[in-house]
């Protein structure tokens, strides 16, 4: 009895004190290009790497990092790609292949996960120094830019003036710088980074800016009648430089990553593992070991005939079983308040909130799993039987009441499972009561209340058959 | 016994007026001796297809120490499993204390005690826990069930042993515990179903004594037993055989209907034809058996009367009578003859089993 009550309890207890629910830094090899390479792009890599993955080696040879990977020496091979922005350049993504063979499927996720971090910080540190680099040529476009309304205000003073020539001229000076602003822009090429799609349209916009001003010339060469709309240009031009000088300031790090995401926490204690888990380990002690007491009591009862005492004693079944139900209540109590006290005392498991909400939770956990022991004890046909269904209760508990895996995300059959232990609601109030600070689901306290009651009526009920002259 | 139980009740918390009502009752009971306490009639009972009583028709009376005797598996258990309410009959009418066992109310309860064949109370408490577990059952208080515990514990020689767990003492000794659980609440009908196995003859002696003690008080014991012999102990007794009760009455009637009257044993220097044909016609003799030692033995309706009649006869045609006495058979003989004559006279359901007696 001592062995079914106490021993899943030092068992959790071992559990909580010896486990570590982070995963390992996996194990890598790297596989670096062969022949020369962009070194300092190759540090950037290793650099990232290593945050995600403790790398064990570095090699150009692919297939001996294969053969590693096979026989596990490693969890995964990394292989760099030779010239990630030949590729780039080329339309192409710079493809570093990650491979693993990971069969643990709670696990698999890990090197993926980890590969895209890899992914996403290379990508970050590619576009920041795309950024980087466009940086004189924006102070350029800039210039070339001021340069080519300065040249159009002069052509529209020149026009006004009725100086043609000096009209043209200008705006033959303002075209070349636009064009010269596209050459510089086209040549930042493809290492443009985040400021890709912003550069893509303000070329877009010059190469329109540039016929207009074609336009313009050819009308102010052939003597046309229609006056080229220099004002119109220059109010484009403008706001394209004020787009220009908009972006030449801002830092590159804000230009990759515009968007930041500060997340804060704000609950009253961030537990550990042990205070996590320590409402769902009391909630599951309580209903293992009322289970237990509650299945074994009646059924050895039973069997060893002690019911023929209580048919001939002036007891009722009801004032049985209010018996049985006190006795088994007072016992699980007393030792759910020596476990309270070892979570609190030795533990440091915090209790934020109402005391006797807390009170209420055991009480209602408990006397819904003394119902529970009691209906089994009612129903096994062996105290083995009554033991195999306690220890089939405790797997449930274990498995479906929020311990294992969150209750959420169990899906049915499992859920019904989960929803029909007492320990579930038991688990889930204990923790907002404890560690939330909060009430509880009144929902769940009011099944919990119901469930014990029901309980009561069937074990009151299997009671009477079972007592019932044959 | 009934002042302990008087005070017992005072002190549990019965009303005055119940308990004087109950106490007038009891005198009332006392001094009509005739009074049924349990009427058993044609009962039957079957398991499945399987029956295990037939036509059990049987009556006790106020204080009567009655005596349900009979081979393993003649149904004697069953039976007191239907009085007590744990079975319900198949077929028959059955009351104890005017109730029927399967109704009964909690007044009567209180009144009745129950001795299992097994040790149905707990392993694992103490004799003196498990004798304040029955005494709670039947409502007895804190101080009343000391008192009371003290007394019986003391009955049944176990008050040594109020410490050890029931698992640690001998079977004897949980025999003796589950009497003593049993009368702890001091009933007026007690069921003891084999309440001396396992006890040796000192023990079971001093427990018969208590049970008559019991008698005397009006108190009324319904007892089954393998030992043949404690039916002397009984004032009437019923012999069970393969579901049924082959016989019923007084032990003295039992063993002069087993035999068909008194048994004398007469012992001759020499017997001879002669000596045989005189006691033969003698009045009163019903049946005469010679053995080649001289010794003769007959059966006749008076034994008393017959002996110096037979002897007076013997003399007269020259015979030597070196003894002539009433011959007391034993209860192991006489059940024997009384079973083997319902063999001859009927052949039960499943054949007629050997049996030791």
């Amino acid at each position: 009895m001592l062995s079914l009550i106490f021993g899943p309890l030092v068992i959790m207890i071992a559990f909580g004190l010896g486990s570590n629910i982070t995963y390992p830094t996996p194990r890598a090899i790297v596989v670096t290009p062969p022949g020369p390479a962009d070194q300092a792009l190759m540090q950037d890599y290793r650099d990232q790497i290593q945050k995600y993955l403790r790398v064990a080696e570095y090699t150009s040879d692919g297939e001996y990092a294969r053969r590693q990977l096979a026989r596990n020496a490693v969890d995964t091979v990394v292989i760099l790609p030779p010239d990630p922005y030949e590729a780039i350049s080329r339309g192409q993504h710079a493809e570093i292949q990650v491979l693993y063979n990971e069969i643990d499927p709670t696990r698999s996720w890990v090197i993926p996960d980890y590969a895209s971090s890899v992914e996403s910080e290379i990508n970050r540190q590619i576009l920041m120094q795309g950024a980087e680099r466009q940086r004189p040529a924006l102070q350029a476009a800039s210039q070339q830019l001021d340069a080519a309304i300065r040249a159009l205000d002069a052509a529209d003073a020149a026009r006004l003036g009725n100086n043609r020539d000096e009209a043209l001229q200008r705006v033959r000076e303002a075209r070349q710088s636009v064009a010269g602003l596209r050459d510089i822009l086209d040549t930042a090429g493809p290492e443009a980074g985040a400021l890709s799609p912003t550069l893509g349209l303000i070329q877009e916009r010059l190469r329109d800016d540039e016929e207009r001003l074609g336009e313009s010339e050819q009308s102010l060469t052939a003597q046309a009648t229609v006056q080229p709309d220099i004002a119109s240009m220059r109010g484009r031009l403008q706001s394209l430089k004020e787009t220009v000088d908009r972006l030449t300031p801002v830092r590159a790090e804000v230009l990759v990553s515009p968007v930041k995401v500060r997340s804060q926490y704000v609950a009253p204690l961030r537990p550990d593992v042990i205070t996590f888990f320590a409402p769902a380990m009391l909630a599951l002690l309580i209903q293992h070991t009322a289970v237990s007491l509650g299945s074994l009591s009646m059924v050895r009862e039973r069997l060893a005939d002690t019911f023929e005492l209580y048919m001939v004693a002036p007891i009722s079944n009801f004032q049985m079983l209010i018996g049985k139900y006190v006795a088994n209540t007072v016992f699980t109590l007393a030792m759910t308040g020596a476990l309270v006290g070892v979570l609190v005392g030795f533990f440091g498991v915090p209790i934020f909130g109402d005391a006797w909400r807390m009170g209420l939770t055991l009480l209602l956990l408990t006397l819904t799993s003394v119902g529970l022991g009691f209906a089994i004890s009612l129903l096994a046909s062996s105290e083995r039987q009554a033991v195999q269904f306690a220890m089939l209760l405790l797997l449930g508990i274990v498995f479906f009441s929020g311990f294992a895996l969150p209750v959420d995300a169990l899906r049915q059959p499992a859920l019904s499972f989960s929803y029909a232990m007492p320990a579930t609601y038991g688990a889930d109030l204990l923790q907002d009561v404890m560690l939330r600070g909060l009430p509880g689901r009144e929902l769940f306290i009011l099944v919990l209340g119901a469930l014990s009651l029901v309980l009561f009526l069937v074990c009151l009920w299997l009671l009477r058959w079972r007592t019932h002259a044959g | 016994m009934s002042n302990v139980q008087l005070d017992s009740e005072q002190q549990a918390g019965v009303p005055d007026a119940a308990l004087a009502a109950e106490s007038d009752s009891r005198k009332r009971e006392a001094v009509s001796p005739t009074e049924l306490v349990i009427d058993a009639r044609n009962l039957e009972k079957s398991f499945g297809e399987t029956p295990v009583l037939r036509d059990l028709s049987l009556q006790v009376r106020k204080g009567e120490i009655y005596g349900l005797i009979g081979p393993s598996g003649s149904g004697k258990s069953t039976t007191v499993h239907l009085l007590c309410g744990h079975l319900e009959p198949s077929g028959g009418e059955v009351t104890v204390l005017g109730e029927a066992p399967t109704r009964f109310s909690r007044r009567t309860r209180r009144r009745i005690g129950y001795m299992p064949q097994g040790f149905i109370l707990n392993l694992d408490l103490t004799v003196r826990q498990n004798l304040s577990f029955a005494a709670g059952l039947y409502g007895l208080w804190w101080w009343p069930a000391r008192k009371r515990i003290r007394e019986v514990l003391k009955l049944v020689e176990l008050g040594r042993a109020r410490r050890q767990k029931a698992r640690s003492i001998s079977g004897g000794m949980q025999r003796r515990l589950a009497l003593a659980a049993a009368i702890v609440h001091d009933p007026w009908l007690l069921f003891a179903d084999e309440p001396t196995a396992n006890l040796d003859p000192i023990l079971r002696t001093k427990l018969w004594d208590h049970f008559r003690g019991m008698s005397a008080e009006g108190r009324t014991l319904f007892i089954t037993t393998q030992y043949i012999d404690e039916a002397e102990n009984c004032d009437r007794v019923g012999l069970m055989y393969d579901g049924t009760l082959i016989a019923e009455g007084r032990p003295e009637e039992l063993r002069r209907s087993a035999f068909g009257g008194d048994i004398v044993d007469i012992q001759l220097e020499s017997a001879s034809t002669q000596c045989v044909d005189a006691v033969a016609t003698a009045p009163g003799v019903l049946d005469v058996e010679a053995w080649r030692d001289g010794r003769l033995r007959l059966t006749v309706e008076d034994a008393d009367r017959a002996v110096p009649m037979l002897v007076s006869s013997l003399e007269q045609v020259g015979a030597t009578v070196v003894s002539a006495a009433p011959y007391q058979p034993t209860f192991d003989s006489v059940f024997i003859r009384l079973i083997e004559e319902h063999g001859r006279s009927r052949t039960p359901l499943g054949g007629l089993r050997r049996i030791e007696l």
